[in-house]
């Protein structure tokens, strides 16, 4: 199991500097901001290069990761992880690069970006630099066990990270769609992180107003459906200090604000950070009640633009 | 899921019992008692229409209500703003077992007419007893609501509020059977089939008064209730001294004295000037035969006419005549020696205790040479007449009889007039300066670094900072970020000494309503326990968040619950917007909430000399049928006896805000030095 204990320095000058552990060594090594996004290294696995870089440093020292420039867009479009992606917990019988896509599997039931020993945890090479942008994940996800999660934002370790959530959680009335925002970390002067964020649930007004009766049940059902068929954008937005979760999906007719169908994008609130921070990062996860099921995803795009 | 059991048919069973009953009376009384109880029985209908069709509560609607209340009750949004179905006493109904009865013991008490309105409601036993005055048409018209089972009046529930009637004239009073010329007709709009109006009968010539349901808990005001008084010279106090002795019930051209003088007295009072503060003394209003029955009402202050007409409205006559004793309690009652000084005593009649008024006032007038005495006579004897002239003359007032109700009601304008003009005479023409602030500190932000003047208590560092553009970003989360709790979070404290004269304390913030619970406090601290701040709030409504203003002063032992005294208005329950529980003022409070965070707003702590107060100004947006406006609003008063502390901001949120963060933007904080 690879630890992640990295924490950025409180300055807001750059570059920022971080201990050192594997995989940030690994990246250190191998990823240069503004190197070409994709169709490099593919003869080398995941893990070879993450062995090359651990021998090539030395454990403790301090490292500097490169700032991100923007636009950031990786398609996916090759047959290994394009070289500014690190797997955190790489299990490659749980992922494969195919079609333009990530095609990932999840099980186990402990898939969470607080959790250490999540795998397949995708965090980019780089750091985010000081600047209003929008991140954007474009995913299709089959709900198969009801109880499955797709993360993307920016993280530092399993205890400092904001990410926006879409969660599909399965309870009395049937499956039900969740938006959340998610700021973990631990405050100056407290010894256990703290997590605050919004939640809306997606079946319960904004897309569907209600899902427990025949009729609600239904159009909630096909929104479900939407995830894979058509599939969703997840979002991840920040303005000064505040940073907002959002996605946006068509929304089958008869649902959604206007009643008529199609393209529409719902938000959370906002948290914050007064500090620039974290890595790009991207995950689908499942809880634990999917029990021994099998969750899958598609991860078809990553891309991160400065706000205008 | 209401299940509402009284169907319309029931309750109109019900109102054809009464009304069968009305239509054969045996005596005049009866006809009347038989209409109160129309009234009361009406009013339960339109409104229980309204609760099952979820419509509008009739309560919200003063146009209507008018008809059945009179008409300083009915208030734009009152259900609404009370938060409360005074109706039902209850938010939800399921109703059975109505009925609609006069008191079986005293069905006109003084005049009023008690009428009980019983029914189940989810199976408990209700009981309310509504009180029933006459306006001048004869008609009858609701003057209160009390609940047997829990204690409250409908007007203590609107005081408790701080809801403001509006301007009392009885004299054009709204009714719902015999509208006055130019209003309304009793139309399907009232909520009413034609088969649910009662016959109209021909109305008794009694003339009757309101009474309160609870005497004894009315309209009497503790010291730290009193808001501001208006000082300096060219304006003036003027103490009503209102006889409520038993004799008032006594009749004029058909209309009881005590009816006749309220009608004066609430019609004069929005015609007073901005500068001449009232006070209200009533006598013989609570108790039978106690000649120590007397009551300051209002102490002197700049009242808003609506307190005054509450406050008038409430006294029911029942007891003795003890003028002395009257006029020397008036004469504690003025806070300011160098100002125009005038009592006007009303009353039928001559002292009943043994005291001396003559001599009393004189006393009074003694005190100094600004010092009146009034008189306005009513329906005297000339032996009477004579009691009370010697009053005015020892006072150095004028005496005004009156035979008649409009020779009173022109007797009590033209004696106020007389000390309006009274005053102008004495009162010097100095021009004074208007109130000049002058900057004493200011801090906009917009360094690299705060003032050093500054400390930060409880910091965490991760959740403030400069945000570059002009303003101090602050996050709030957490169980313990409350403005009292001594572990908040990032409580800014400015090491400064406050100025020896009055002063405000002004931030300008924006603040982002994301979990409905946040609140900004901007006080003078001793620590935790010990403060006096203006709150500026959000809670819930339960149709989403509203705004508040709060004045709150804080004292107690470290560590241990402090003791509040305070004033809250809910901005969103009038000032701002109303009724925010319907679409459209929902969607405008939405807008102002918007407006909030993109514009802002300005909160004040003001002292003056020893009094505090909390303000709030913001620019409301142009939406839909509303219109872009400036509202600032400051609440009542409270006394700061010895101000110690060092000015604070704090920014936060309640408990139940977990796990959600708030987010301000402090952009400007000073200390404006007031000149006078």
């Amino acid at each position: 199991m690879i630890q992640s204990k990295r924490r950025h320095a409180r300055s807001a000058c750059r570059p920022r500097r971080f201990s050192a552990t594997r995989q940030v060594l690994a990246a250190t090594a191998l990823f240069l901001a503004g190197a070409p996004l994709a169709g490099a290294q593919e003869e080398l696995t995941e893990a070879e290069r993450q062995r090359l870089a651990a021998a090539d440093v030395v454990i403790g020292a301090e490292v500097v990761l490169p700032e991100l420039r923007l636009p950031f867009h990786d398609p996916f479009d090759g047959r290994a992880l394009a070289e500014h992606w690190t797997a955190i917990n790489a299990d490659e019988n749980k992922y494969v690069l195919e079609d333009g896509a990530i095609f990932a599997l999840q099980s186990g039931g402990n898939a969470h970006p607080s959790n250490e020993a999540a795998d397949n945890v995708f965090v980019a090479n780089g750091i985010m630099p000081d600047q209003d942008f929008d991140l954007s994940l474009r995913v299709k996800l089959d709900p198969k066990t009801g109880y499955e999660d797709v993360w993307v934002g920016l993280w530092a370790d399993a205890d400092n990270y904001l990410a926006a959530n879409l969660s599909v959680y399965t309870k009395g009335c049937g499956a039900s769609l969740y938006l959340k925002v998610s700021n973990r970390r631990t405050l100056s002067g407290e010894e256990k992180p703290d997590e605050t964020g919004f939640t809306k649930n997606l079946l319960d007004g904004p897309i569907v107003k209600r899902i427990c009766d025949k009729k609600g049940r239904a159009a909630g059902d096909q929104v479900i459906a939407v995830l894979n068929d058509t599939g969703f954008t997840l979002g991840l937005s920040r303005r000064g200090y505040r940073y907002q979760a959002s996605i946006t999906l068509d929304v089958p007719p008869g649902t959604g604000g206007t009643g008529d169908g199609g393209t529409e994008t719902y938000s959370t609130s906002f948290v914050s950070r007064v500090e620039p921070f974290g890595q790009p990062f991207f995950m689908l996860g499942q809880s634990s009640k999917a029990g021994n099921g099998e969750t899958s995803a598609l991860f078809e795009d990553l891309t991160i633009v400065a706000a205008q | 899921m209401t299940l509402f059991k009284t169907c319309s048919a029931a309750l109109l069973s019900v109102g054809l019992a009464v009304s069968g009953f009305a239509a054969k009376p045996a005596m005049a009384q009866d006809m009347d008692i038989a209409k109160a109880q129309d009234l009361v029985r009406l009013l339960f209908a339109k409104h229980t229409a309204r609760f099952q069709t979820g419509d509008t509560p009739l309560m919200n609607e003063p146009g209507l209500m008018k008809r059945f209340l009179v008409d300083c009750l009915a208030v734009e949004g009152l259900q609404g703003r009370l938060q409360f179905d005074p109706i039902y006493g209850a938010q939800d109904a399921d109703i059975s077992d109505l009925r609609v009865f006069a008191d079986p013991d005293a069905p006109i008490l003084r005049g009023a007419a008690q009428i009980h309105l019983a029914f189940s409601n989810f199976g408990t036993p209700r009981l309310f007893i509504y009180t029933l005055i006459k306006a001048a048409n004869g008609e009858w018209q609701i003057n209160d609501i009390y609940s047997d089972d829990d204690g409250w009046t409908l007007t203590g529930l609107m005081r408790e509020q701080g809801i403001a009637n509006v301007a009392c004239d009885p004299g054009a009073e709204v009714t719902l059977f015999d509208p006055p010329a130019g209003n309304a007709q009793v139309t399907n709009d009232s909520g009413m089939e034609d088969g649910d109006l009662p016959a109209h009968m021909d109305g008794g010539e009694m003339a009757v008064q309101p009474t309160g349901s609870d005497p004894d808990a009315d309209v009497g005001m503790e010291q730290g209730d009193t808001p501001a008084y208006t000082d300096g010279a060219g304006g003036s106090d003027l103490v009503f001294i209102v006889d409520a002795s038993g004799s008032m019930w006594g009749q004029v051209d058909g209309t009881a004295k005590i009816s006749t003088a309220k009608q004066a007295l609430t019609g004069l009072i929005g015609d007073l000037g901005a500068s001449t503060n009232v006070g209200l003394i009533a006598y013989g209003h609570r108790r039978e035969g106690d000649c120590g029955d007397i009551e300051t009402l209002l102490p002197v202050a700049n009242h808003s006419p609506d307190a005054i007409g509450l406050a008038i409205n409430g006294i029911t006559p029942r007891g003795k005549t003890p003028i002395a004793a009257a006029l020397e309690a008036a004469a504690g009652t003025f806070p300011a020696a160098d100002r125009q000084a005038n009592v006007l005593l009303i009353s039928d009649g001559r002292e009943t205790c043994g005291g001396d008024p003559c001599a009393a006032a004189r006393a009074l007038s003694a005190q100094g040479i600004k010092t009146r005495v009034h008189v306005v006579g009513f329906d005297l004897s000339e032996e009477e007449s004579r009691a009370l002239q010697c009053i005015a003359e020892e006072g150095n007032g004028n005496y005004y009889t009156a035979n008649n109700a409009q020779e009173f009601v022109d007797a009590v304008k033209q004696a106020v007039k007389a000390t309006e003009e009274e005053t102008a005479a004495l009162s010097e023409p100095e021009p004074r300066p208007p109130h000049q602030a002058k900057a004493y500190f200011i801090e906009t932000f917009d360094g690299p670094e705060i003032d050093t003047a500054w400390s930060v208590t409880n910091e965490v560092a991760e959740l403030k900072a400069l945000d570059g553009k002009g303003a101090l970003f602050i996050a709030a989360s957490g169980k313990k970020d409350n403005y009292d709790h001594a572990e908040a979070m990032n409580r800014l404290e400015l090491d400064k000494q406050l100025p020896d004269g009055d002063f405000d304390l002004v931030l300008d913030l924006r603040m982002a309503l994301q979990t409905g619970r946040e609140h900004v406090w901007l006080s003078i601290a001793e620590d935790p326990a010990n403060q006096i701040g203006a709150l500026f709030w959000a809670g819930w409504k339960g149709c989403g968040p509203a705004l508040h203003l709060s004045l709150s002063k804080l004292s107690g032992e470290a560590g241990a619950k402090p003791e509040k005294t305070g004033f809250d208005i809910s901005l969103f329950g009038g000032p701002m917007v109303d009724n925010v529980c319907s679409k459209a003022p929902r969607a405008y409070g939405d807008q102002i909430l918007e407006a909030l965070y993109t514009d802002g707003a300005t909160l004040r702590l003001k002292r003056r000399g020893r009094k505090v107060t909390a303000a709030v100004e913001m620019q409301l947006p142009a939406f839909e049928d509303y219109e872009a406006r400036i509202v600032t609003v400051e609440t009542e008063p409270v006394t700061a006896l010895r101000l110690s502390g060092k000015p604070g901001i704090f920014a936060g949120q309640w408990s139940k805000a977990a796990p959600g963060e708030s987010h301000y933007f402090l952009e400007r904080f000073a200390i404006e030095e007031i000149a006078q």
